[in-house]
């Protein structure tokens, strides 16, 4: 089932009115779906911060940086470091097209930049759960994933963040490339 | 802040001659001046001499930072001033001071060129000048002071002359005291529509009256009334000017001077205007780091603005360059451009405070330590004046701290350990700073008990850290001591004690940008490094493409840039070479150095950019350059970690972003070494 | 700017290097010296430089003299002068440009200062 794609400014509205309203029923979450390799992933809508096309972003190669960074793109004034999350998640390589997006997002005190192929959209959902993980692509470590939960088009995969970019992630990727 | 390249031994060498030949000639005229200054016979040139010799060694010492040579000279300068003017009479008491200042001179060239040692006598000499120049000899400080306000008109060079010759063009010197409102956002006083007031004239000087500057919570932000003192030169009456101005004419005071001799009013030493010997006044402001921080972001900004503005000019200005409006342009643009340069001066000077403010925290906690540990311990400080940001003293603080603590606590031994071990029972830490390349290097030296790495790399064996053949080189000595897991797990309490929180420091300094390494001899002592990049944020770059890329390479550490053809680069047992006036410079592909692109897309000729690292040069090879420019530094370690060779990026005039060659770091990659402990190669594109 | 001869005027010779060392760098270009005045205007005469760096204080003739002999030259009226000036004065600047240089420079100076200044004059 194909999930509807998104234009920017309706993900950047939906953000916006997202953030504003209050989690107010009870244990409810809200994410930012993504797709990736045909598989859709979501992200806690706290750690996004904006989301911006892939096509009008120069990326700046910086060598010897860490694996799986691509390089760094100026945003606003800042240096932000862009990850191609099909690299790292070991998945083909694809053309990145009109649609791919990169989502900043703000992990454990950084801010870093995701290559994913779309966004789809913010959606409020009641619970994840962490038991029946469906079968993942190798590259994406079980320690990635915080659970699933459902939305009407299927599945999503909720990654936790902070596990995938934390210190010690970000040595053993070092070695990974070994 | 002298240039490194100032600190050539040739450069320094060629001062000290000159200097050497200024002070014979001062020591020779000195003795001339003392035959004849009774006789009132004293050739013209004489006085001129002394104080041209003074001026030019003064000038010459501020380019090499020699501070006492400079200073010394400067005050030597102002009794041969004095004289020039005619304020003061030469007398024995100066001729003493002035033997002895020439003396001090020598000495403190002494200690520059490293034949002196210690301290240079130059304060004392500095101070017995600074008594005589104070004196009560001052003529006619009094009939002055009396004709003068007492706010105190302490009259520049300038002033002073013009006043002289005012007479002479029918001006007379007035005083005048007005109250203006200051637009504080625009900054201008408004001193054209003073000096149309003025007829004639000309305003010479203009200083607020420091009781009347306000509060700094009381400042408006928009508008702010100040009372300011103005020594002006008109050929109209008080009245006249009065009206002008929209005050009354009891304003307005006439500027009597002393007698025609005088040319200068001395201050009257109890003038509420508080000023030095310079004429500024030492007010001190305190200032948020906060508004530093964003004061220095705003100023990179401009510069960048005003590189963007100079790159659109160009083409501009080549290609209409005969119209009226582009002219126009282009001479705002380079007054605009003058004003940039001193924005960024200043504000540059206003991060960076010496870093002896730090240092000088030190004596105290080591005398307690040395106390209650019984040992004796002593606290030097070298280059204390070594200057750096301000916000990165208070960052490191802590771990200069620790540091300090950990050589009194676990690197001295005590008295009686030290004379068996044949040292003096007093020990020694020595902080020591410098600047190196693009870096502020801090010391921390003991000459305490030192480690034993023998020991350590058993240990570390035993531990399984490391294999038997692995021999235990620097970085892995700084991890193995540094983890704090190998300081828990064992029993050799003097490792352990060096060990711990060292840790902590590291990450600090690499969140800073910085490393920390350490040389150790058993028994002998312990040196810590601590190297951190100089954080000023901007700096003067040349840019270079290579492999379609363009990088950044910072000027400070480029030597020189020569034009090669492909044949005169040869390689020699591995490594590539080129001969540079007879001497041969070891060259690599920057490409190949940072392992980008791909291999021999290059002309016949290429551009090699000379460059030093810590005392290595090497000849880095590009295809091409791309001029140079002012570049703001960002960093890239929150972002990326530590990457070998890439000290930062910038992000250029048309938003893109390059990246910054760290010139250590390259130079280490040439050599084979990794910089900062990191394994070469981890995956680059 | 196309920089390929310039005169460094200044009887100090320390100065006359240091100014030199600072812009032999990346310029590649022919420098001359003159310790005063006079042998200054003689070296102009032979070959007008395409920047002049001037100090003030000099024997036989000074930095100012120097620079207003040469302007008085209408062919050499666009000719590029630096003064240099010391520290704290601001009457040699004053002096100095109304003598007719084109830029000033403080002692002591920063190498990139006077790139920044030749920046400026390369028009």
């Amino acid at each position: 089932m194909m999930a509807k794609k998104r234009g920017i400014g309706a993900i950047d509205e939906s953000l916006e009115v997202a953030r504003e309203e209050e989690l107010s029923e009870g244990e409810t979450f809200q994410l930012v779906t993504l797709l990736l390799a045909g598989d859709e992933f979501g992200f806690h809508i706290d750690k996004v911060q904006e989301i911006i096309r892939y096509s009008a972003m120069r990326i700046t190669a910086i060598p010897n940086s860490p694996p799986f960074v691509e390089g760094v793109i100026n945003l606003r004034g800042r240096l932000v470091p862009v990850v191609d999350l099909r690299r790292r998640f070991g998945f083909d390589e694809e053309d990145l097209d009109q649609t791919s997006r990169i989502m900043i997002v703000a992990v454990g005190g950084r801010t870093l930049g995701l290559i994913v192929d779309a966004v789809v959209e913010v959606v409020r959902v009641a619970s994840i759960e962490v038991e029946k993980l469906p079968d993942l692509a190798a590259g994406v470590g079980t320690e990635f994933v915080e659970g699933v939960c459902r939305v009407s088009r299927g599945m999503v995969v909720v990654l936790d963040l902070d596990a995938m970019f934390s210190a010690e992630e970000t040595d053993a990727m070092g070695s990974l490339s070994e | 802040m002298a240039p490194e390249e100032f600190n050539d031994a040739g450069l320094v060498q060629e001062f000290l001659v000159e200097a050497d030949e200024y002070l014979r000639a001062l020591d020779d005229d000195l003795l001339t001046l003392e035959r004849v200054y009774g006789t009132g016979d004293v050739p013209e040139d004489l006085i001129e001499n002394m104080f041209r010799a003074t001026h030019t060694i003064k000038g010459l010492a501020a380019m090499f930072d020699f501070d006492d040579v400079k200073d010394l000279s400067h005050v030597m300068e102002s009794v041969f001033q004095t004289f020039r003017k005619g304020e003061r009479a030469v007398d024995e008491a100066c001729l003493e001071v002035l033997f002895a200042g020439v003396d001090a001179l020598r000495d403190a060239m002494a200690v520059v060129s490293g034949e002196g040692s210690g301290e240079s006598s130059a304060h004392e000499a500095i101070d017995a000048v600074t008594v005589w120049l104070e004196g009560e000899g001052a003529t006619g400080a009094t009939g002055a002071a009396g004709a003068v306000n007492a706010a105190g008109a302490d009259l520049g060079e300038y002033a002073a002359t013009r006043i002289a010759e005012a007479a002479a063009e029918g001006l007379r010197a007035v005083r005048l005291e007005l109250r203006w409102g200051i637009e504080l956002r625009l900054g201008t006083l408004k001193v054209a529509s003073l000096e149309r007031a003025l007829g004639r004239g000309e305003v010479l000087q203009i200083r607020p009256v420091i009781d009347t500057l306000p509060d700094i919570d009381r400042v408006d932000s928009e508008k702010t009334d100040v009372t300011f003192e103005v020594v002006a030169l008109s050929d109209l009456s008080d009245g006249e000017i009065g009206d002008q101005l929209g005050v009354s004419a009891s304003a307005i005071h006439a500027f009597e001077m002393g007698d025609a001799e005088t040319a200068v009013c001395r201050l009257a030493p109890d003038a509420t205007a508080v000023a030095n010997a310079s004429g500024g006044t030492q007010h001190i402001v305190r200032v948020d780091i906060e508004r530093l921080d964003s004061l220095m972001d705003l100023t990179g900004e401009i510069v960048t603005a005003r590189t963007r503005l100079e790159e659109l000019l160009g083409p501009m200005k080549a290609a209409h360059r005969k119209e009226e409006g582009v002219q126009e342009v282009a001479a705002a643009a380079k007054d605009l451009s003058r004003l940039v340069d001193g924005l960024q001066d200043q504000v540059m000077r206003l991060r960076m405070v010496p870093v002896k403010q730090l240092f000088s925290k030190f004596p105290r906690t080591v005398r307690d330590l040395a106390r209650r540990s019984g040992k004796e311990i002593q606290l030097t400080f070298e280059g204390e004046e070594t200057e750096l940001d301000k916000r990165l003293i208070e960052q490191i603080e802590d771990s200069l701290l620790h540091m300090v603590r950990n050589a009194c606590d676990h690197g001295i031994e005590s008295p009686e350990e030290r004379v068996a071990a044949g040292k003096p029972p007093q020990g020694t830490v020595a902080l020591a700073a410098g600047h190196e390349g693009n870096h502020i290097v801090i010391e921390i030296r003991d000459d305490g008990k030192g480690l034993d790495v023998g020991a350590i790399w058993s240990k570390a064996v035993e531990q399984g850290r490391i294999s038997e053949e692995q021999e235990l080189d620097d970085t892995l000595l700084v991890d193995t001591i540094m983890n704090s897991g190998f300081s828990t797990a064992e029993t050799i309490t003097d490792i352990s004690g060096r060990g711990v929180g060292l840790d902590v420091v590291r990450k600090k300094l690499s969140e800073l940008g910085g490393t920390i390494t350490f040389e150790t001899e058993f028994r002998a002592g312990t040196t810590f490094k601590l190297r951190l990049p100089l954080t000023l944020a901007i700096m003067s770059a040349l840019l270079v493409r290579e492999a379609d890329r363009t990088f950044a390479v910072p000027i400070a550490s480029v030597s020189e840039v020569l034009r090669v053809g492909r044949k005169e680069i040869r390689t020699i047992r591995g490594s590539s070479v080129m001969d540079v006036r007879g001497q041969a410079l070891t060259v690599a592909d920057l490409a190949e150095v940072l392992g980008v692109g791909d291999e021999a897309s290059r002309g016949d000729t290429s551009f090699v950019v000379v460059v030093s690292g810590i005392g290595h040069q090497l000849g880095l090879v590009v295809d091409s350059l791309h001029g140079q420019q002012q570049v703001v530094v960002k960093s890239l370690e929150e972002a990326l970690g530590q990457t070998d060779g890439i000290g930062g990026a910038t992000i250029l005039g048309d938003g893109s972003v390059v990246p910054i060659i760290d010139v250590d770091g390259v130079v280490d990659l040439v050599a084979g070494r990794s910089p900062r402990g990191n394994v070469v190669g981890g995956g680059v594109r | 700017m196309q920089l390929e001869d310039v005169l460094i005027v200044d009887d100090s010779k320390t100065m006359r290097m240091l100014v030199s060392f600072a812009l032999g760098k990346y310029w590649g270009c022919q420098i001359r010296e003159a310790a005063n005045g006079v042998e200054a205007l003689e070296r102009v005469s032979e070959r007008v430089p395409d920047l002049m760096v001037v100090d003030i204080n000099m024997p036989e003739m000074n930095g100012l003299e120097l620079i207003r002999t040469i302007r008085k030259d209408p062919d050499k009226k666009d000719l590029p002068i630096v003064v240099l000036t010391t520290e704290g004065s601001d009457e040699d600047i004053r002096k100095g440009m109304l003598a007719g240089a084109t830029e000033y420079l403080v002692k002591p100076f920063q190498p990139q200062k006077l790139h920044s200044i030749i920046d400026r004059l390369g028009d």
